[in-house]
């Protein structure tokens, strides 16, 4: 038999998708779980977990089939909800509300912004709506291990992902835990003298989970 | 001898077997005359969940299916007090993201369950078995595909997933995107994967020529 030729990529990609579909599907007991898919989607859990299920995932047709499938729902489901909003907002409007509630609105503010004014030291951080606020370090700060991040608990939420990044987005450090602070002590991760971004995002069972913004620390040498 | 009768769904399971009970309910049921907000909610995701699902080449029974599920949890959580139009018309973005993504969730852990009880006998689904063509063309391209799986098997995990995913057709940028790394990075690990492969293969013996 001749030995065979590979020619170009595209051929590589035939043969390798031949392979999967040919995989026999019978026994799923070795699948990742669907959760574990959706969290590969949305960037879930640390890199290494990440990477292995899509080892998985990208060998094996039924879970391949499913990744597509939830990668499907994510996206029809990010597209479609801000035009939900969208909907909302334009019935609200069209209803009117009622001049006094817009009166009491803006004495409302004014209360409340009157004392903010007054206020010594920096505006805490904050995101959209419902996201979560970053208590510390805050953004710019200068930290040594071992360092505590830390941010406001949020309504409904019962555990939070961490992740530090490097200013190109990998992760340098992650953390799951239902407290609202993570105390960093392993330099075995971290570089002093590097630059790094935080965040923080919920856990949640297959949501959208709200997060922080990214605030960025700089680790300086102990 | 059983014979197929119901319609077999593109992510691997029936239709009506898989369905909750209320999903048989007939369309235009008290619920649906409840609610015309929620069906504008729901036509919104829908639409674009039926566009973005031809791109994967899902079926619309599939996509039925998760939009009637996500009505009965929406309509379930918002409708029953008597403001439930108005409700669902504010309901937050991330609630429908939250419900939709849920629901595809357990579609597909029913399915599994399902599955493993299923048990068809061979003889009652002859399928789409391919027609014989060249046996000795089938046998070198079995032998072939095996050399790829055992060359990238061979190569470093860290840059495994990415040549997977690569030669299941999905793009740099998705790679990128679902990893967290830079377009520089995903270039780099790819690049340096499919060399990997490339180098096991040719040491299996397979000649790699250029393309003309």
């Amino acid at each position: 038999m001749d030995q065979p030729d590979l020619n170009e990529t595209s051929r590589l990609q035939q043969l390798y998708e031949r392979r999967v579909a040919a995989r026999d599907t019978g026994n799923r007991a070795g699948c990742q779980p669907v959760e574990a898919i959706l969290a590969v989607i949305q960037r879930e859990g640390s890199e290494d977990e990440r990477l292995a299920a899509l080892d998985h995932v990208m060998a094996c047709p039924d879970c391949h089939r499913e990744y597509e499938w939830l990668t499907a729902v994510e996206e029809a489901a990010t597209t479609a909800a801000p035009r939900a909003r969208d909907v909302a907002a334009r019935r609200w409007w069209q209803r009117g509300a009622p001049l006094a509630l817009a009166a009491s609105v803006l004495l409302a503010v004014g209360v409340l912004l009157i004392p903010k004014l007054n206020r010594r030291g920096p505006e805490p951080v904050r995101g959209p709506e419902s996201d979560i606020v970053p208590v510390g370090p805050t953004t710019g700060a200068q930290v040594k291990l071992p360092f505590t991040l830390a941010w406001h608990p949020l309504n409904g939420a019962t555990r939070y992902v961490l992740e530090i990044q490097t200013s190109d987005g990998t992760v340098a450090f992650a953390d799951t835990t239902g407290d609202t602070t993570v105390t960093v002590g392993d330099a075995s991760h971290l570089a002093a003298g590097s630059d790094y971004r935080w965040w923080v995002r919920e856990v949640t069972d297959g949501a959208a989970p709200r997060s922080s913004p990214f605030t960025n620390l700089r680790l300086t040498p102990p | 001898m059983m014979r197929r009768f119901i319609e077999e769904s593109d992510l691997g399971g029936s239709i009506a077997a898989s369905a909750s009970p209320t999903y048989l309910l007939p369309m235009n049921t008290e619920q649906d005359q409840l609610s015309p907000a929620l069906e504008n909610v729901l036509g919104n995701f829908s639409g674009v969940l039926r566009h973005v699902s031809s791109r994967f080449r899902f079926s619309g029974s599939d996509v039925d299916e998760l939009v009637q599920e996500v009505r009965i949890r929406l309509w379930r959580a918002h409708a029953r007090d008597g403001e439930g139009s108005e409700k669902i018309a504010a309901i937050p973005a991330s609630y429908l993201h939250r419900t939709a993504l849920s629901a595809a969730i357990d579609l597909l852990r029913r399915r599994r369950a399902r599955r493993a009880d299923q048990m068809v006998p061979l003889e009652d689904d002859p399928g789409d078995l391919p027609e014989p063509r060249n046996p000795e063309g089938d046998f070198e391209e079995a032998a072939l595909t095996e050399q790829v799986e055992r060359a990238i098997e061979s190569i470093p995990a860290s840059r495994r997933p990415v040549v997977r995913m690569h030669l299941m057709g999905h793009s740099r940028d998705e790679i990128a995107r679902v990893l967290g790394w830079t377009d520089s990075k995903t270039r780099n690990l790819l690049y340096r994967g499919l060399a990997d492969v490339r180098e096991r293969l040719v040491a299996q013996g397979v000649r790699w020529t250029s393309p003309t």
